[in-house]
C-alpha cells in the first residue's frame, strides 16, 4: 500500500458518506417533520412556532443543511428530539445489542454456508449435493421477515418454547439470530459450492494429485485457499445484507438495538438518530470494504491492491 | 535402454468416458511398454486418445471415465491396486507435467512453497529443517535452469514466462525423484525457442536421472529431435510403433506416411505439400475397423470393418492390411 | 489523395515507419505518468502484387499487432500505411469502405469469427449485401461456387459453424473474405488452431487462391517452416522490429541475422537422420515493459560487440537483396 492509494481510498470513503448523508438529510424532511409526534396532533399553534424556531425547521432547506455539515465538521451530531439527549449517544447505548447479535449470526453464516458449501462440492452430482442444495434453494427463497414471523409463530406462540420479545437471556438471541442467518448461509453455501466447483476442475488441481497428494489433501492445500477468493469477494456485498438483515430482525423480535431504533427514528422524523445511524452503516460499510480488498489482496497475489501506483 | 524390464506396460489399454458416449471408448486397446532410461514419443492428433492414455496410466481421469485392461507400473497393476497404493506412487514413482504450466501451477502459492511441499512427503527428508528443505528446492530450480533460484523461489506463477513455468513444474515433478515422468505436450504452448530448451532438459533429465519419460505431442519434429522410440496413435489406437529413426525415416502406416509428407520443413523446401483429405473422426464416432480408413489413400474394402492385426517387422510393427512400400519420405 | 511510390516495383502495399504504443498502465493520480509498451516499433515493409509476404516473429514481437494496424483495428501511433498509393491513414466515411472491401482478413479462431445462429452460405454472402443491397439469388450462387472452391459442398451451406469442423470453418471463413474479391487478404495465424493433417489443406487452399485468382497474401505466423513453405518473401520480427527481412529462398538457405539463425534451428525438423549443430538460444524474451537498449536482441545474442547495447541497429540491404538490421554483420561474424 502507498499513499497514493489511501489517498485515493480515503477520499471516496468520505464522497461516499457525503452523498448518502445527503440524501438521507432530504428525504426525511421532504417527508414530514416530527412535530406531531412531539407535541401531538392538538398541540397549540404557538407551540408549534416555538417548536419550530427551537430545533430550526423554518429556516429554508439549504439554511438547514449547511449548519448541519458545518455541526458534524466540528464533531456535534445533534440532539435526538425525541429523547432530548445527544443523538450519538441515543445510538452508541443500542450499539452493543445490535453487534452481539451481528457477531454470533456472522460467525453462524460463515460456519454453517461455508461448510455445506464445501461438502455439496466434494460431493458433487451425488445425494448429498441434492439434498444440501435443495434445503439451501428453499432457505433463500424465503424472505427475512416472513421467516421471522414463522418462527414466533411456531415456537412462541404454538410451542411456547422461546421467548418472542427482548434481550434477557441466551434464549431470547435464538429466534433473532436463525433469522438473520438461515437466508445468508443458504447464500453462502450455495456461492461456495460453485466456487468450489470451479477450482476443483482446475489443472493445478491434477498437478496436486501427480505431486502424490491424496484428494483430501489437494483439497485443503489448493482448492479451499483458491476457492476463498470469490467468497471474500462477496463478503463485501454481504455486510449490507447483514444490515438489513439486522433491521428486519430487531423490529420483529423487539430488540433494543440500533435497528429498531432506526426505524423507529425514521416513522418520528427524529432527523439527527437517522443521521448518526445512517452515518454509522456508511463508515462502517466502508472500513469493511477496505479490509476486504486488504483480505483479497493478501489471498490473491495476482491483484496487488496499489494497482496503478509504481 | 540395456534394461530389457519395461518400468510401464499398458495391456490393451481401453478408456472410455462417463456420460452420454459411455458405451463408446475413446482408448481402444492400447499396448505399449516404456523403459527405464528411454524417452516414448507418443504422438497423434486431438482426438486420438494419446493424452486420455497417459491419464488413466497415472490414474488422473478420476470419475469422468471407466477403463479396462492392464497398466503395469515395475510389475504392479495401477488400474485395479486400492487408491491409496496410486497414491503413493504418484510423485514418487511417476510423475506428470502438462501443456498450460501456469495453470497448472496454484497461483495463490508461491513457487517455493508448491515445490517444499513434494520435499516434505519424501521419506528421506522427513524431519529435515526448512533450511534442508529450502536448499533442496533451489537445488532443484537449478537442475532445471531456472535462473536467480534464491529469488524466484519466493515469486508467484504469474510474476514468471510460460517457459519459467514450465522449468518450475519440471522441478517439482523431480522433487519427489520419481522413475518415471508422463509429458502432456510441455512445449505447445511455448515459442520455439523455448521449446527447444526444455526438450534439451528432459533430454538431459532422462540421461542423468535414468529417468523413463513419455512425451506427448502432435509435431513430429519434437519425437526426431527428442525421443527414442514412438508410438503413432490416431483415432485410439496405435496406428504403427518402432525406433524413431524406422518410424520417421521408413513409416510403413499410411498415416504416419500422409502425416510426414503433409507438413513442410524447414530445411528443405518442398514444392507441394500432399495433403491427407478429409477430417479428423470425432471420438464418439469411430468405425469398427481402422479408424484411418476413410483417409486412407491405400484403403480396401475389408479396412472398414475389420481392425488389422499386428505386423511385426524386428523391432517395430504395425497394424495396417496394405502398408506403405519401404522406402524413404 | 495520390502518393508517388517510391519505388518501381509493383507494390500493393507500402508500410513506413509504423509504430504502436499501447497504455498498459494508467497513472491513476494526476502527477503519474501514463506507463507504454511500444509493441510495433517503427517498421518499414512492402508487400508486392500477387506475392505472400510472410511476418515471422514469436509471441510478443509485435506481428499480429501489425496485421491489426493495417487491418485498421488499431490506429498506428505514427507511421504510414499506404494502399495503391492511397495513404490509409487519411481515408475516412465511404472512401475507407471502399477500400476495406479490398482488404479482407482471416484469424486464428474460425469459430470466433462465425456468428454460431446462423448457416454459414448466409454468412458467406453477407458481405455483398453491405457493401451492394439485396440480391439474395444471385449472391447465393456466388457463394455457393466460391464455398466450392474452398473444396466444400453446397449442402454444408445449411449448416451452422458448430456442426462443421475446425478445418472446415476456416475453408467458410475463406469463402467470405473471397466474396468482395479482395486484392489483399490479411492471415492472422489462419492455421495454428487446426490438426497437423488439416493444416496442409488450408494451406494448399491459400496456394491456390493467390496463383488462381491473383490475391496478394499477408501471412502472419509463429510456423516457419509453412511460411517458407507458401510464402515468396518473409519479414523476421522481434521486440517489435523486422531484423531481417528478404526473399525466402536467400533468407531460409542462409539465414544472417543472428536471431533468425536460432530461430530456424531452433525448430524441430522430423528426420532423425539429421544432425542439427546444437546453439540453442538462451534465456528468454525481455518483457515489453522493461526493454534492452540498442538492439533488443544484444542480451540473448551470441555475437554481440560492445555498439549493440547502445544503438538500435538500422536495416541495411545486403548485395544479394535482403535487409537485416545488425551490427556484427558489418565485423563480418555473420557471413557464410
Amino acid at each position: 500500500m502507498n499513499s497514493a492509494y489511501i489517498i485515493r481510498k480515503i477520499f471516496r470513503a468520505f464522497l461516499t458518506i457525503w452523498i448518502v448523508t445527503s440524501f438521507v438529510f432530504l428525504i426525511l424532511r421532504l417527508s414530514g417533520d416530527p412535530t406531531v409526534s412531539v407535541l401531538g396532533l392538538e398541540a397549540s399553534p404557538e407551540a408549534v412556532e416555538a417548536f419550530h424556531a427551537k430545533w430550526g425547521l423554518d429556516d429554508p432547506i439549504h439554511v438547514q443543511y449547511l449548519r448541519f455539515f458545518a455541526n458534524v465538521f466540528q464533531g456535534d451530531m445533534g440532539v435526538s428530539i425525541l429523547e432530548g439527549r445527544s443523538a450519538l449517544t441515543a445510538v452508541l447505548s443500542r450499539l452493543p445489542a445490535t453487534v452481539s447479535l451481528m457477531v454470533i449470526s456472522t460467525i453462524l453464516t460463515f460456519s454453517v454456508g461455508i461448510f455445506f458449501g464445501v461438502m455439496a462440492s466434494l460431493y458433487h452430482n451425488t445425494h448429498k449435493d441434492q439434498i444440501i442444495m435443495t434445503v439451501a434453494a428453499s432457505g433463500f427463497s424465503i424472505p427475512t421477515f416472513v421467516l421471522g414471523v414463522v418462527l414466533v409463530l411456531i415456537f412462541s406462540v404454538n410451542l411456547g418454547w422461546l421467548p418472542s420479545t427482548g434481550s434477557a437471556t441466551w434464549k431470547h438471541y435464538i429466534m433473532p439470530v436463525l433469522t438473520m442467518t438461515i437466508v445468508d448461509a443458504a447464500v453462502f453455501a450455495r456461492f461456495t459450492r460453485s466456487a468450489m466447483l470451479e477450482v476443483l476442475y482446475q489443472p493445478y488441481m491434477k498437478t496436486a494429485l501427480a505431486k502424490g497428494m491424496s484428494w483430501g489433501q489437494a483439497v485443503r492445500r489448493h482448492a479451499i485457499p483458491n476457492a476463498a477468493i470469490p467468497v471474500v469477494t462477496i463478503m463485501g456485498f454481504w455486510i449490507g445484507a447483514l444490515i438489513a438483515g439486522a433491521v428486519i430482525a430487531e423490529s420483529i423480535f423487539a430488540w433494543p438495538g440500533v435497528g429498531r431504533l432506526l426505524v423507529y427514528s425514521v416513522k418520528h422524523r427524529d432527523y439527527n438518530v437517522v443521521q448518526v445511524i445512517v452515518m454509522l452503516i456508511s463508515v462502517s460499510m466502508v472500513i469493511t470494504n477496505l479490509i476486504i480488498d486488504i483480505i483479497y489482496g493478501k489471498l490473491d497475489p495476482r491483484v496487488s491492491i496499489d494497482r496503478g501506483a509504481e | 535402454m540395456n534394461n530389457d524390464k519395461p518400468l510401464l506396460e499398458l495391456r490393451n489399454l481401453i478408456v472410455g468416458f462417463n456420460g452420454a458416449h459411455k458405451g463408446k471408448p475413446v482408448v481402444r486397446g492400447v499396448s505399449l511398454e516404456v523403459y527405464p532410461g528411454e524417452i516414448l514419443g507418443l504422438v497423434g492428433e486431438s482426438g486420438s486418445g494419446k493424452s486420455v492414455t497417459c491419464y488413466s496410466a497415472v490414474r488422473l481421469l478420476g470419475e469422468r471415465g471407466w477403463t479396462e485392461g492392464e497398466v503395469l507400473f515395475d510389475g504392479k497393476d495401477t488400474l485395479s491396486c486400492p487408491e491409496q497404493d496410486i497414491v503413493s506412487i504418484r510423485g514418487s514413482q511417476m510423475a506428470m507435467i502438462f501443456q498450460d504450466a501456469q495453470s497448472s501451477l496454484n497461483p495463490v502459492q508461491t513457487i517455493g512453497r508448491q515445490l517444499v511441499e513434494v520435499l516434505m512427503m519424501r521419506e528421506d527428508l522427513r524431519g529435515s529443517s526448512s533450511e534442508t528443505f529450502r536448499k533442496e528446492a533451489v537445488d532443484l530450480l537449478n537442475e532445471v535452469g531456472i535462473p536467480d533460484p534464491e529469488r524466484r523461489i519466493g515469486e508467484f506463477p504469474h510474476q514468471l514466462s510460460g517457459g519459467q513455468n514450465q522449468r518450475v513444474m519440471i522441478a517439482i515433478m523431480l522433487a519427489g525423484n520419481p522413475r518415471l515422468l508422463i509429458a502432456d505436450e510441455p512445449t505447445t504452448a511455448l515459442d520455439v525457442t523455448i521449446q527447444a530448451q526444455i526438450l534439451r532438459l528432459l533430454k538431459k533429465l532422462c540421461r542423468e536421472r535414468q529417468m523413463a519419460i513419455i512425451l506427448v505431442t502432435h509435431d513430429l519434429g519434437v519425437i526426431a529431435e527428442s525421443c527414442d522410440r514412438t508410438v503413432v496413435m490416431y483415432g485410439g489406437r496405435i496406428m504403427e510403433s518402432g525406433s524413431v529413426e524406422d518410424i520417421l525415416v521408413h513409416p510403413r502406416h499410411p498415416y504416419t506416411f500422409g502425416l510426414l509428407s503433409s507438413k513442410p520443413r524447414i530445411d528443405i523446401k518442398v514444392e507441394k505439400l500432399n495433403t491427407i483429405e478429409g477430417v479428423v473422426p470425432s471420438p464418439e464416432n469411430l468405425p469398427e475397423g481402422c479408424p484411418f480408413f476413410d483417409r486412407c489413400l491405400n484403403v480396401t474394402d475389408k479396412c472398414r470393418d475389420n481392425y488389422p492385426p499386428k505386423v511385426i517387422e524386428g523391432k517395430r510393427h504395425y497394424f495396417c492390411f496394405n502398408p506403405v512400400e519401404e522406402r524413404s519420405v | 489523395m495520390k502518393i508517388e511510390s517510391k519505388n518501381q516495383e509493383n507494390n500493393i502495399l507500402e508500410v513506413e515507419n509504423l509504430a504502436k504504443k499501447f497504455v498498459v498502465k494508467k497513472g491513476k493520480m494526476p502527477w503519474q505518468k501514463n506507463q507504454y509498451v511500444n509493441v510495433v516499433n517503427g517498421i518499414d515493409f512492402s508487400i508486392r502484387k500477387g506475392e505472400a509476404l510472410g511476418i515471422v516473429g514469436e509471441s510478443g514481437c509485435g506481428k499480429s499487432t501489425t496485421a491489426k494496424l493495417i487491418m485498421d483495428i488499431h490506429s498506428p501511433t505514427k507511421g504510414s500505411i499506404v494502399y495503391n498509393s492511397q495513404e490509409l491513414n487519411d481515408l475516412k466515411g465511404k472512401e475507407k469502405k471502399k477500400i476495406r472491401k479490398d482488404i479482407q482478413y482471416v484469424f486464428q479462431d474460425p469459430m470466433g469469427a462465425l456468428n454460431p445462429r446462423i448457416p454459414v452460405i448466409e454468412q458467406i454472402y453477407e458481405p455483398l449485401i453491405i457493401h451492394y443491397g439485396r440480391d439474395i439469388k444471385n449472391y447465393y450462387k456466388k457463394a455457393v461456387s466460391l464455398l466450392e472452391s474452398v473444396g466444400m459442398k453446397e449442402s454444408h451451406g445449411k449448416m451452422y459453424p458448430h456442426q462443421l469442423s475446425g478445418g472446415q470453418r476456416q475453408r467458410v471463413v475463406l469463402a467470405r473474405a473471397m466474396i468482395l474479391e479482395p486484392e489483399l487478404l490479411i492471415c492472422d495465424e489462419p492455421i495454428s488452431a487446426l490438426d497437423v493433417s488439416i493444416q496442409s489443406q488450408v494451406v494448399n487452399l491459400l496456394m491456390k487462391i493467390r496463383d488462381e485468382r491473383g490475391i496478394t497474401l499477408l501471412f502472419i505466423s509463429h510456423d516457419l517452416s509453412m511460411v517458407r513453405h507458401l510464402c515468396n518473401r518473409t519479414a523476421v520480427m522481434y521486440m517489435g522490429h523486422i531484423v531481417e527481412y528478404g526473399d525466402n529462398e536467400t533468407l531460409f538457405n542462409n539465414p544472417l541475422h543472428p536471431y533468425t539463425r536460432s530461430l530456424i534451428n531452433a525448430i524441430p525438423v522430423p528426420d532423425p537422420r539429421i544432425k542439427k549443430d546444437d546453439i540453442i538460444l538462451e534465456g528468454e524474451i525481455p518483457s515489453l515493459l522493461d526493454p534492452p537498449s540498442g538492439c533488443k536482441f544484444h542480451p540473448r545474442c551470441p555475437i554481440a560487440g560492445p555498439e549493440c547495447s547502445l544503438k538500435q541497429p538500422e536495416l541495411k540491404t545486403m548485395p544479394d537483396g535482403r535487409k537485416v538490421a545488425c551490427f556484427a554483420l558489418k565485423r563480418g561474424d555473420c557471413n557464410e
